[in-house]
């Protein structure tokens, strides 16, 4: 035990806005009147935070998720949705595997299916299987993809007709840092302007946000501090090192 | 040791005299509740300062090289606190597992920290101390690898140990993948 306290009380990303945003969209789909569609889809770009919050309403609703592979089948799709609803060795046909997939999503109706790398079904013309499972099913299905996917769903006018609610992923603002921060910099001491300047330079990603309070904590710990005002280091920001020019390899 | 079985309300109404007076000790709840599970009490009292609802101030070591504290009492609530982890029932353990396990499979690396806090839900809140427990049990079935230097706290999942959905069960002795049916020894480690 320590002699000083430390604020160690575990906390969830639940009070972020876009994991809060992400599971008012899998609400609504559970909660929807018997006759309208049941697809929702979930956009934005890369770190984002759409996996944190996807992951959290995956963790709350039992949600059956698969990430769609560069190198998928239709196949290969059913089987993925069938070993993470508990079966150990799908087998059969596309027809078939279609048909236990359906069966597996009916049975918990509720249950939603979480499909990551959406835009990849698309791309591969699978996306029509989607809403296949989804009309006899009618299990609640979510498709995560980047912020082009609302665009590419349009040339799928059945699958787009089908869709209940568009929701895009937004960058953290001062507010979401502050509630990272509380997290990963636990007791540490901290000003807003520090913050947000994590925040500019994390271009609003969640999980470059992540990654340079990670470090600030380090960096705490290393020196000692009890607040990161010091902070001297540089902040991560996703950009490759510019390349040295030949006088500075000389050391000039 | 189930902690949630207990009630801990007559302790609670001893802190909060006693800390109406000053600083106290552990002793001196016992004193006024002699019934108190000794180790019970103080794991009780290590979390409700963690939760900041007591302030610890170490006093020293005793005679019997016992580490001692005196507590200062900073919460005014009148029930007992409730400590997440200790009112975990068997039930919510296993969902904790289930969530942990969840995060990471989609995390393609993780730290401690990050691992804790996209697991955790507002139902379940998950500490880093229970995914560190939960990390080094499948680090020992190397399960688990660093990513780097050991030191940056970086880890992921082996693609190799990601099964399926259920989240394997800690046995005293192993692991059981309930994915694959198969039970993970671990390693009998030899005294230098």
């Amino acid at each position: 035990m320590s002699n000083e306290p430390s604020p160690v009380k575990p906390q969830s990303l639940a009070a972020l806005k876009n994991v809060a945003a992400c599971m008012g969209l899998v609400t609504r789909l559970q909660t929807r009147g018997p006759h309208l569609p049941g697809l929702g889809v979930f956009h934005g770009p890369s770190g984002y935070g759409k996996s944190y919050a996807s992951i959290y309403a995956q963790n709350k609703t039992r949600a059956i998720r698969v990430e769609v592979g560069d190198s998928w089948t239709r196949a290969s799709f059913l089987k993925a949705i069938l070993r993470e609803g508990g079966v150990q060795e799908p087998r059969g046909t596309v027809a078939n595997l279609a048909e236990q997939a359906i069966m597996i999503l009916g049975e918990e109706p509720n249950r939603p299916l979480m499909i990551d790398e959406a835009d990849r079904l698309v791309t591969k013309n699978m996306i029509e299987l989607v809403r296949e499972l989804h009309e006899h099913s009618q299990a609640p299905i979510v498709l995560i993809g980047e912020e082009q996917l609302p665009g590419k769903l349009i040339a799928s006018e059945r699958t787009h007709n089908r869709v209940l609610e568009w929701t895009a992923a937004q960058p953290c603002d001062l507010e979401d840092t502050r509630k990272l921060a509380a997290i990963f910099l636990g007791g540490l001491g901290v000003h807003d302007e520090f913050l947000d300047k994590v925040r500019r330079e994390s271009d609003g990603r969640a999980r470059r946000i992540v990654v340079n309070l990670s470090r600030i904590a380090e960096w705490a710990r290393n020196k000692g501090c009890k607040s990161v005002d010091g902070y001297d280091a540089d902040l991560y920001t996703g950009t490759p090192p510019a390349r040295r020019h030949a006088n500075q390899r000389r050391g000039a | 040791m189930n902690i949630s079985k207990r009630n801990w309300q007559a302790e609670w109404d001893a802190i909060r005299h006693l800390g109406s007076l000053g600083n106290f000790t552990a002793d001196a709840i016992i004193a006024h509740v002699p019934q108190s599970p000794v180790v019970a009490l103080h794991t009780w009292l290590n979390a409700l300062v963690k939760l900041g609802h007591l302030k610890g101030l170490y006093l020293g070591k005793d005679a019997h090289s016992h580490h001692r504290f005196a507590f200062h009492l900073l919460s005014a609530d009148a029930k007992a606190p409730a400590i997440p982890r200790m009112q975990m029932d068997h039930s919510d353990r296993a969902r904790a597992r289930d969530q942990l396990w969840t995060t990471m499979r989609v995390l393609s690396t993780f730290s401690l920290a990050e691992l804790a806090a996209v697991a955790s839900t507002d139902e379940i809140p998950i500490s880093v101390n229970m995914a560190k427990h939960y990390v080094s049990v499948l680090a020992r079935i190397d399960m688990i690898r660093f990513v780097g230097a050991k030191s940056a706290g970086i880890m992921r999942l082996k693609p190799s140990a990601n099964s399926g959905p259920f989240a394997p069960i800690v046995r005293k002795n192993g692991v059981f993948d309930r994915n694959r049916d198969v039970f993970f020894a671990f390693a009998m480690e030899v005294a230098a």
